[in-house]
C-alpha cells in the first residue's frame, strides 16, 4: 500500500537557479527556492507568465539544466544529466527530419540496444496508437505539424521513460489541432498512467489535462500556489462547459492576475 | 466531400445542379495532365533558349574568324578546332591527358575532403577541439592553395606527390569551413531530444550532428570539387609532363591555339559534369530535407 506511493516520482528540494548572461550586470534569479513533489502516475501542469521559470524548472527535471543549488530526484535518486528515464516533448518540432517515421519512433529503443525485430514491433504499436499507421516509411517533411507532433508523442512513449516532461508541446499548433492532440494525450495518459509534468500558458489546457496545476510567479521565478483539479476522469471535451471547469479556470486566472499586481 | 466541391466549381454557371458534368475523377486526371504539360513546356523552353545562346556564341565566333583581318593562327575557325578535337581523341593525347588529370583530382579531392569532414566535424562539434584547431586552420585558410606550390616543390620535387598534395590542400581548405558551420548550426532541440531518448554523446554526434549537418557537408563538397579542379589545372600549368593543364601549356608553346581551345573546352565540360554528378548525389542523399526538391 505505502511502498511505491511513498516516494514521489519526481521531487525538487530547495532549488535555486541563477542565469549568468555574459552582458548582464548581475546574475538573474530564474528559480527561487522551489520545493515540489510530483506523485507517481499523476498529471501535473506548470502555468504562469513568461519569465516565471516554468520551462527552466522542467529542464532541471530533465537533467538538461543543472541548478545552481538544491536537489532534484527521480524516484529518490538524484538527477544528474539527461537520459531516457526523463522523456521530453518540446514545443519546437523535434522529430528528426532525416529519419523516416518508424526510425524516429524506434530511436529510443535503438539507443538502448533493443533488438531490431523487437523495436520494430514496439514502434509499430505506438505508431498505430497515435493513428499514423500507413506513414511508417514517410519522411517528416511529408507530414503536417499536427502529425509530426503525434510522431513525437509516439517516439517518447516508445522510449518508455519513467516520467514525461512536456514543454508547451502543443504551443505551436493551430487551435483545432491543439484540441485534438489534447484529447489524444489524455487517452494515452489514461492508458499508461505515466507521470507527466506539463508546461503551458494555456489555463484551459492545464485544467483540462491535469490532476494538479502549479501556478508560478515571475521575477524571481517561484511557486505561487498549487491547485488540485477534482474533475472526474475520463474527461471529454464537454467538461469544458461545466460550471466546475469554468470556475477552475476563472480561479486560476484571478490568481495569475493578482500576482501581476504584487 | 472536396471532390464534389471541385466538380461543381468546374461546371458552367446557371442550373449547375442538373447539368451532367464530367466526373471528378476525369477532372483530376485532366488537372494532373495539365500540370505535367506545363512542366514539360517550361523544360522545353529552358532547353531551347539554352541551345539558342550557345548557337549565337558559336555563330559570332565563326563570323569573327571570317573577318578579313582575322589571324587563323590566333583565332582558329571552328572546323580547325573540331579537327584538333578529333585528332586528339584518335591519337590518344586528349584522352591520356584527361585520365591523368582525373586521377590526380580523384585522389587529392577524396583525401582532402575526407580529412576536411573529419576535422571540420570534430572542431565544429567538440568545443575544446575547436579551441585547439581553430587558430591553425584559420591561419591556413586565407592563403590560396596555389601559393603553397613553391614550398611543396621544394619539399617533394615536381612529382605526382606534389600535385596531389596541392589539390588535397585546395579541397580541404574549401570544404572544412562549410562542415564546421554545419556542425555549429545543428538545432539544439534535436540534440536535447536525442539525449532525453537515452543517446550517448557518441550516438548524438553520429546520429544527430552528422546527418543534421549533411546539407552543409554537401555544400562544402561542391565548392571543393570546383576548387580542386581549378587548382589542378593551374598546378599542371606550372609543373607537369601530362594532364589537361600541360596540354594548355604545350598548346601555347607550340602556337597551337586550337589545342588550347580544345583543352579549355574539355576542362569546362568535365568540371560541369563533376558538379552535376555531385548535385545528383546531393539530391538523393538529402531527399528527406524540407529544402530539397
Amino acid at each position: 500500500m505505502s511502498e511505491p506511493t511513498a516516494v514521489p516520482a519526481l521531487s525538487a528540494k530547495q532549488i535555486w537557479h541563477y542565469f549568468a548572461p555574459v552582458h548582464a550586470r548581475r546574475p538573474f534569479l530564474a528559480l527561487e527556492n522551489i520545493n515540489l513533489d510530483v506523485a507517481r502516475g499523476s498529471f501535473v501542469s506548470l502555468v504562469g507568465p513568461s519569465g516565471c521559470g516554468k520551462s527552466t524548472l522542467l529542464r532541471v527535471f530533465a537533467g538538461l539544466v543543472r541548478p545552481t543549488s538544491g536537489r532534484v530526484e527521480l524516484g529518490g535518486q538524484p538527477i544528474d544529466g539527461p537520459d531516457e528515464r526523463k522523456g521530453m516533448v518540446f514545443q519546437e518540432d523535434a522529430v528528426f527530419p532525416w529519419l523516416s517515421i518508424v526510425k524516429n519512433v524506434e530511436y529510443g529503443p535503438r539507443a538502448r540496444g533493443v533488438a531490431r525485430a523487437e523495436r520494430r514491433k514496439l514502434a509499430q504499436q505506438w505508431i498505430d496508437m497515435v493513428g499514423l499507421a500507413g506513414f511508417e516509411n514517410a519522411y517528416p517533411r511529408e507530414l503536417s505539424g499536427g502529425m509530426r507532433k503525434r510522431v513525437d508523442l509516439a517516439r517518447v512513449y516508445a522510449s518508455d521513460p519513467e516520467i514525461l516532461l512536456m514543454d508547451e508541446p502543443f504551443g505551436a499548433l493551430d487551435a483545432l489541432t491543439r484540441l485534438k492532440l489534447q484529447q489524444e494525450l489524455l487517452l494515452l495518459w489514461e492508458r499508461t498512467r505515466k507521470t507527466v509534468v506539463f508546461v503551458t500558458h494555456d489555463l484551459e489546457e492545464a485544467g483540462y489535462l491535469s490532476d494538479t496545476v502549479v501556478v508560478m510567479a515571475a521575477r524571481p521565478g517561484r511557486i505561487a500556489s498549487i491547485h488540485h483539479v477534482d474533475i472526474p476522469r475520463p474527461r471529454s471535451f464537454d467538461i469544458r462547459m461545466t460550471p466546475q471547469f469554468t470556475a477552475l479556470t476563472r480561479h486560476l486566472w484571478n490568481e495569475i492576475e493578482s500576482l501581476d499586481e504584487g | 466531400m472536396p471532390r464534389v466541391v471541385k466538380a461543381q466549381a468546374y461546371q458552367p454557371a446557371g442550373n449547375a445542379q442538373n447539368l451532367p458534368g464530367p466526373s471528378s475523377r476525369s477532372l483530376e486526371a485532366l488537372a494532373l495532365q495539365q500540370a505535367r504539360r506545363s512542366a514539360l513546356q517550361r523544360r522545353r523552353q529552358q532547353m531551347s533558349l539554352g541551345l539558342l545562346s550557345v548557337l549565337i556564341v558559336i555563330t559570332a565566333y565563326t563570323v569573327l574568324t571570317q573577318l578579313p583581318k582575322s589571324n587563323p593562327a590566333l583565332l582558329p575557325p571552328p572546323p580547325t578546332i573540331v579537327n584538333a578535337f578529333i585528332k586528339g581523341i584518335q591519337d590518344g593525347t586528349l584522352l591520356s591527358a584527361t585520365v591523368a588529370s582525373l586521377g590526380r583530382v580523384a585522389i587529392g579531392y577524396m583525401a582532402g575532403c575526407t580529412i576536411a569532414i573529419v576535422i571540420g566535424s570534430l572542431r565544429g562539434w567538440f568545443t575544446t577541439i575547436g579551441y585547439l584547431l581553430d587558430p591553425i586552420i584559420d591561419a591556413l585558410r586565407p592563403v590560396p592553395a596555389l601559393a603553397y606550390i613553391p614550398l611543396v616543390i621544394l619539399w617533394f620535387g615536381i612529382g605526382e606527390t606534389a600535385r596531389v598534395l596541392v589539390i588535397g590542400l585546395a579541397s580541404f581548405l574549401s570544404c572544412v569551413v562549410s562542415v564546421t558551420a554545419g556542425m555549429k548550426e545543428v538545432p539544439t532541440v534535436y540534440v536535447e531530444a536525442a539525449r532525453t531518448l537515452g543517446a550517448t554523446e557518441r550516438r548524438v554526434f553520429l546520429t544527430v550532428a552528422v546527418p543534421s549537418s549533411l546539407p552543409y557537408i554537401f555544400a562544402g563538397l561542391r565548392v571543393a570539387i570546383g576548387a580542386a579542379w581549378g587548382t589542378l589545372v593551374a598546378a599542371e600549368l606550372i609543373a607537369a609532363q601530362n594532364g589537361l593543364g600541360y596540354l594548355l601549356q604545350a598548346g601555347q608553346e607550340f602556337f597551337h591555339s586550337e589545342t588550347v581551345i580544345v583543352a579549355l573546352f574539355v576542362i569546362g565540360v568535365i568540371g560541369y559534369l563533376m558538379d552535376a554528378a555531385l548535385k545528383a548525389l546531393q539530391t538523393w542523399a538529402l531527399r528527406w530535407s524540407p529544402r530539397s526538391g
